[in-house]
């Protein structure tokens, strides 16, 4: 059983790469920041059932579903990539064209692919370790290097660069 | 060998045994199919390293301040766990009355949907009986087969139970049927079938009623009948041919089967217990006794609970 003062500790540790992952799912900063207001009172939740050793992985899993489920609803998967960019051009941070144009085809592709596995790519960028990735996927850590190496593939079949850039 | 990208893979990783290793390089050498697997790793992986799904980022800069997301959260979950304050009296009579009234919309509903539909005649031949106008899905599949009653012995009280079985995805195919646990609250699904079986040791009369939560009286058997259905002495099933089919109405749910020597109606019941149906299904849990005797009745109860099928997502 993990003790109270711990959940501080493990908000202030996950805080930022929950909403990272979060933000990639969704694309907008303010629906990120619900989410992740979310992911964690569902932790508190379920603090006692919890293995502290798995936290972070139940964690991006837990945050991964939640952000496909919205994007998900009303049939949002579709105009994703759009919104997306949309939102971020209207934000008016400073976004490189490119890089804006490139994350625009990233999540066309990845709308493309089954939610399994674009569900694992997102869990991979975010820079978990193969552990982790098997944990918080569910699958034995045997199977998750085919899995990754399909999603990687399947990606890059769908996936087409915007013009001008490689 | 064989050429499996799972062991490519592993080489890739450099997490293969050395042994293996050795044998999958000599394999990768003589193979083209493997040699191009490998081309496509080392692109893949070049191609995920240099990062198209790292430009999802883009925007994210300037994070939002962890203190301040914490303190949302705090307030959040304190929010949650604030337990209300004592209300002046006129505002508890009001919350008093907006708590009691919350059965009036359903019950209108329900007047304006079972009106129309008690009097109608019961539907006789269908293979499934069930309370409500059938679907198709009922029509399309079938009743489980309940296991037999077997010899039976003759001795005072009637013998009561309750079967249920759970449909599955495909026809013909369902769950192997469960005798109803006394003193135990069921748990039941609507679609789930349910048959009664008896023994009684002499020809009797039996009524077979529903009575929800909300207080509702259904019978049974005979089908929406208001008179009870006669039985001969021996085993049997009720209804003898088929199983219930249960409503998607959620909630608790009491069954009560009555068996009486005389014939007997609804309203007899209805004048003799009144208002304590409630109350019998209680003593019945509370006694020891499967069947409680109240005047010429012999009454068995089940309790059963109705919940949708939920899917289980297995825990992180």
């Amino acid at each position: 059983m993990q003790t109270n003062v711990d959940f501080q500790d493990v908000f202030f540790q996950h805080h930022n790469g929950v909403f990272r992952l979060l933000f990639r799912i969704v694309g907008s900063k303010q629906e990120a920041e619900d989410l992740v207001q979310e992911v964690f009172v569902r932790l508190h939740d379920h603090w006692d059932d919890v293995e502290p050793t798995k936290t972070k992985a139940w964690l991006y899993q837990v945050a991964t579903r939640l952000g496909w489920n919205t994007v998900r609803n009303s049939n949002r998967r579709k105009r994703w990539h759009y919104e997306s960019g949309q939102h971020k051009a209207m934000t008016g941070n400073d976004v490189s064209k490119k890089d804006l144009d490139t994350s625009i085809a990233v999540r066309a592709a990845l709308a493309q692919l089954p939610e399994r596995q674009a569900h694992l790519l997102m869990l991979y960028s975010s820079g978990l370790s193969h552990i982790e990735l098997a944990e918080a996927m569910n699958v034995k850590k045997s199977s998750l290097s085919q899995m990754l190496f399909r999603s990687k593939k399947a990606f890059e079949k769908v996936y087409s660069p915007p013009i001008g850039i490689k | 060998m064989d050429c499996k990208e799972a062991q490519l893979q592993a080489h890739w990783q450099s997490s293969a045994d050395a042994n293996d290793e050795q044998t999958l390089q000599e394999h990768v050498d003589t193979c083209t199919g493997c040699q191009e697997t490998l081309e496509t790793l080392q692109q893949l992986d070049h191609m995920f390293e240099s990062g198209p799904l790292s430009t999802l980022d883009a925007g994210l800069e300037p994070l939002p301040s962890v203190e301040a997301s914490w303190s949302a959260l705090q307030a959040r979950l304190e929010q949650r766990s604030v337990v209300p304050t004592v209300l002046p009296w006129w505002e508890q009579v009001n919350r008093w009355i907006e708590r009691s009234m919350w059965w009036f919309a359903p019950a209108v509903v329900a007047l304006f949907v079972l009106v129309p539909w008690a009097t109608q005649p019961p539907s006789i031949g269908l293979h499934t009986t069930q309370r409500q106008a059938p679907s198709v899905k009922t029509v399309l599949s079938s009743p489980p087969t309940l296991p037999t009653v077997p010899k039976w012995i003759a001795k005072g009280a009637p013998v009561l139970d309750m079967f249920y079985a759970r449909p599955a995805a495909r026809p013909q195919q369902h769950s192997t049927p469960q005798r109803a646990r006394r003193k135990q609250v069921t748990l039941l699904h609507p679609g789930d079938f349910v048959q009664f079986q008896y023994k009684v040791p002499y020809n009797a009369y039996v009524l077979i009623v529903g009575l929800t939560r909300t207080g509702t009286l259904f019978v049974y058997t005979p089908f929406q009948g208001r008179t009870s259905q006669a039985i001969k002495a021996g085993p049997g099933k009720l209804p003898a041919a088929g199983a219930l089919e249960l409503d998607d109405e959620l909630g608790e749910e009491s069954f009560f089967v009555f068996v009486s020597k005389q014939k007997f109606t609804l309203k007899q019941l209805q004048a003799r217990l009144g208002p304590k149906f409630r109350a019998l299904q209680t003593s019945l849990q509370r006694t020891n006794r499967s069947t409680l005797r109240v005047d010429q009745w012999w009454i068995r109860s089940f309790k059963v609970h109705k919940q949708v099928r939920r899917k289980v997502l297995p825990r992180p």
